[in-house]
This record gives C-alpha cells, structure tokens and sequence, in this order.
C-alpha cells in the first residue's frame, strides 16, 4: 500500500466520519422537533381533540378548486360529511340562490351534521335524486345507520319525480333512511320541502324509531313527514308546520299526543 | 303565547301562533277563530278537571247505580235515606248541567279566568252529601 493509499483512505474516512456526524445531527434535530410537536399536542388533548371533532365544511358545487379540508370548500354534501371524522360535530353551509345534487347515499357514521346556508340571497336547494332498481322506483338518501343527528335549517328540499312512474316506490322513499340499530333524529327548520307521491322526510318502516322536529317548516305536495308511522315508533313535533297540497304530517300510525308522562 | 291548529283555503298550519300565522298571511277572524278553538278546549278540559275533581269515574258509577235501584222502587216504599239519595242525585245533575252552561260563557269571554273558582258553579250541598256516601 502506497502513501497516496493511505492518504485516500484517511480522506474517505474522514468524509464517512462527517457525513455520520451530519446523520447523527439531523436525527437529533428532528427528534427534538418531533418531541416539541408531540409535547404541544399531548400537552392540550381535550382542544387537540375538541378541534378534530368540529367539522366546518362550505359546499359550492362551482368551485373549480375546493380544497376538501376542515374549514374549507367542497363541491358536494356527501364530500363534505364524509370527510369528517366519524363522531364529529358537522356543520356544512350550503351556498345560497344554488341547487345543491344529492345524487349518492350520505353514510352519517354517527356525525351529528347540521346543514345550513351561507351567502347568496335565496335558501339552497338540495335537489334529491329518485332512482330505480329493477322493480321500484327509489329515493337518494343520509343513511345514519349507527346514530347522529340532523338538523337542516333554511334551505329547502325539493326531491325530483320518480324516473319510471309504473314502477311503484321503494321503502327506500325518505330522506333520511330507516334503520333499526338506534333511533334516527333530525329536525327541520326553516324549510320548504316538495316532492312527488308518498316520499318523505323521515320514515319509520321495519319496528324502527324516529324522532323529528318540524318548525316553520311547510310540507308542499301529496308527501309525508313520516313515512310507515303504523311500522314503527314515532316522536314528532310540530311548530308552525303547514301543510299544503295534500301533504300530511305522517303515514299511518296511530297518535298519542305529544307528551308522554307517567 | 297561545298555540293552535289552523286552517284556510287548503292550507294547514300545526302550533303555530299569532304572530306566525299573521305573518302567513292567515285571515284575521281565522285566526280569531281557531284560538276561540283552543280557549273552548281548555275550558271543556277544565270542566271535566273540576266535575271529577268531586267525583270519581267510580264514584259516579255507584251513584248511577244506586240511583237506578231506588228509582225501581216505588216512592212510597223509599226510606228516607233513600229519598236523600235522589234528591242529592238531582242536585248533582243539576250542578253538572249548569258547569256544562258555564263552559259556553266562559267560552264567550275571554277576559274571564277558567282558574278560578268564582267562575265557576259551586257543588250544591245536597249533591255533596250524597257524593260523600259513595
């Protein structure tokens, strides 16, 4: 081994030593910033999580950019729910004088969504889908399937005719779909809602439990504020409801008043 | 703030209020009309509250049937107990009758108190007493 050997060798080793020295400084660094970030999370967990819990979402179907983040713009209302963790507190401003699609069911995941308007002069609108399957006509709707809640609040409902009219319609025929696992709540407020024969807001068929307010709110058209009121167990209330066009506050059951009371 | 049930031309309107069913644009005498509706309910309710305040649904049955026993008998053969029965029976009915009267002058003025007992018809005594043995 020659001296120029040795003095390679000596250079290599001194550029491995640096390089692992510079290694050695980064990863510290990077340590203390991660321990800095960590001890300010853990340091306010009941805000950290407080924060992850509150869910604001803006729905503009014409943004050509939404950003699809808390706090920001979505296109759609399903984007927006569904984008919050499961358990959130949700509250989606839908954008004024605008026709807001519900062309796809809405998984709710035991959010508590309230949906509400922003901008523009007149409510939106959500305009419902209706589709068929091959032997009923049926409705798009929020499936809150394992709890939550909804309140909708000045903005209007406006589900569309049914897509083949001898086809008769789906228990599938609510808003917010039927499901037995817990009991669906929603309120109304402030909104005009119309529609073709027998949809509904709600519905109560196959033994499940509904509660729904409805305030200030008017039922337009031959529709229901409760569908398969005789199929399960209903809590309604009523503030200032009207009714017009044949629409009536629920189908079948049978009531009991508004207060029960031992 | 009074709630009720209102409808007009095809339209129905449920708890809302005054104001509400003003502001949709309700008639006024329709409005007038269905809170004389709900002030007529709460003195019926209010009635009935205070007929049976002084005799239960059983008590008013053992009266009905005491009454058609004694009744069967002929005037002569009633004892004199017997005798008070009926006479306080139609006290009783006759109390009923004027509370019923009362409802619709209550239902007329409505600046008068449903609460309160001097609007209403006092149990005669006779009735009291009769009411007491069953």
């Amino acid at each position: 081994m020659s001296i120029a050997d040795i003095n390679n060798a000596a250079t290599a080793m001194n550029q491995l030593k640096a390089r692992y020295e510079d290694f050695l400084d980064d990863a510290d660094a990077q340590i203390a910033a991660r321990r800095a970030a960590y001890d300010g999370l853990s340091g306010d967990l009941v805000g950290l999580i407080s924060n992850q819990m509150k869910f604001t979402a803006f729905v503009d179907p014409d943004d050509p950019a939404p950003t699809n983040v808390d706090g920001g713009v979505f296109n759609t209302i399903k984007e927006a729910i569904e984008a919050a963790p499961c358990g959130a507190y949700v509250t989606v401003r839908l954008h004024g004088d605008k026709t807001h699609i519900l062309d796809n069911f809405v998984y709710g995941f035991n959010r508590s969504v309230l949906i509400g308007k922003y901008g523009g002069v007149e409510r939106p609108i959500i305009d419902v889908v209706t589709k068929t399957s091959s032997s009923h006509n049926y409705v798009v709707s929020f499936r809150f399937d394992v709890g939550g809640a909804l309140k909708f609040t000045d903005v209007d409902i406006a589900f569309r005719p049914f897509v083949d009219p001898n086809l008769s319609l789906s228990s599938d025929r609510s808003l917010i779909s039927y499901h037995p696992y817990c009991v669906q709540n929603a309120q109304f407020d402030l909104c005009n809602v119309s529609g073709p024969d027998g949809v509904s807001l709600m519905n109560a068929s196959a033994g499940c439990r509904v509660s729904v307010g409805m305030v200030n709110t008017v039922l337009d058209g031959p529709i229901f504020g409760v569908s398969g009121a005789s199929f399960g167990a209903c809590v309604i209330s009523t503030h200032s409801l009207t009714l017009l066009n044949g629409a009536e506050v629920r189908s079948g059951g049978t009531t009991a008043g508004n207060v029960l009371q031992k | 703030m009074m709630n009720f049930d209102i409808s007009h031309e095809g339209r129905t309107t449920l708890s809302t209020d005054r104001e509400t069913a003003e502001a949709l644009g309700y008639p006024d005498e329709v409005i007038a009309a269905a809170e004389g509706g709900v002030r007529t309910g709460l003195i019926k309710a209010e009635c009935r509250r205070r007929i049976y305040a002084e005799a239960s649904a059983e008590t008013q049955m053992n009266m009905a049937t005491a009454a058609a026993v004694i009744s069967a008998k002929e005037a002569s053969a009633r004892t004199e107990d017997e005798a008070s029965i009926l006479s306080g029976l139609d006290d009783a009915i006759g109390w009923v009758a004027q509370m019923r009267a009362r409802v619709i002058e209550l239902a007329d003025d409505a600046a008068l108190d449903i609460g309160d007992d001097a609007n209403w018809p006092p149990l005669p005594d006779g009735a009291r007493d009769v009411v007491d043995k069953f």
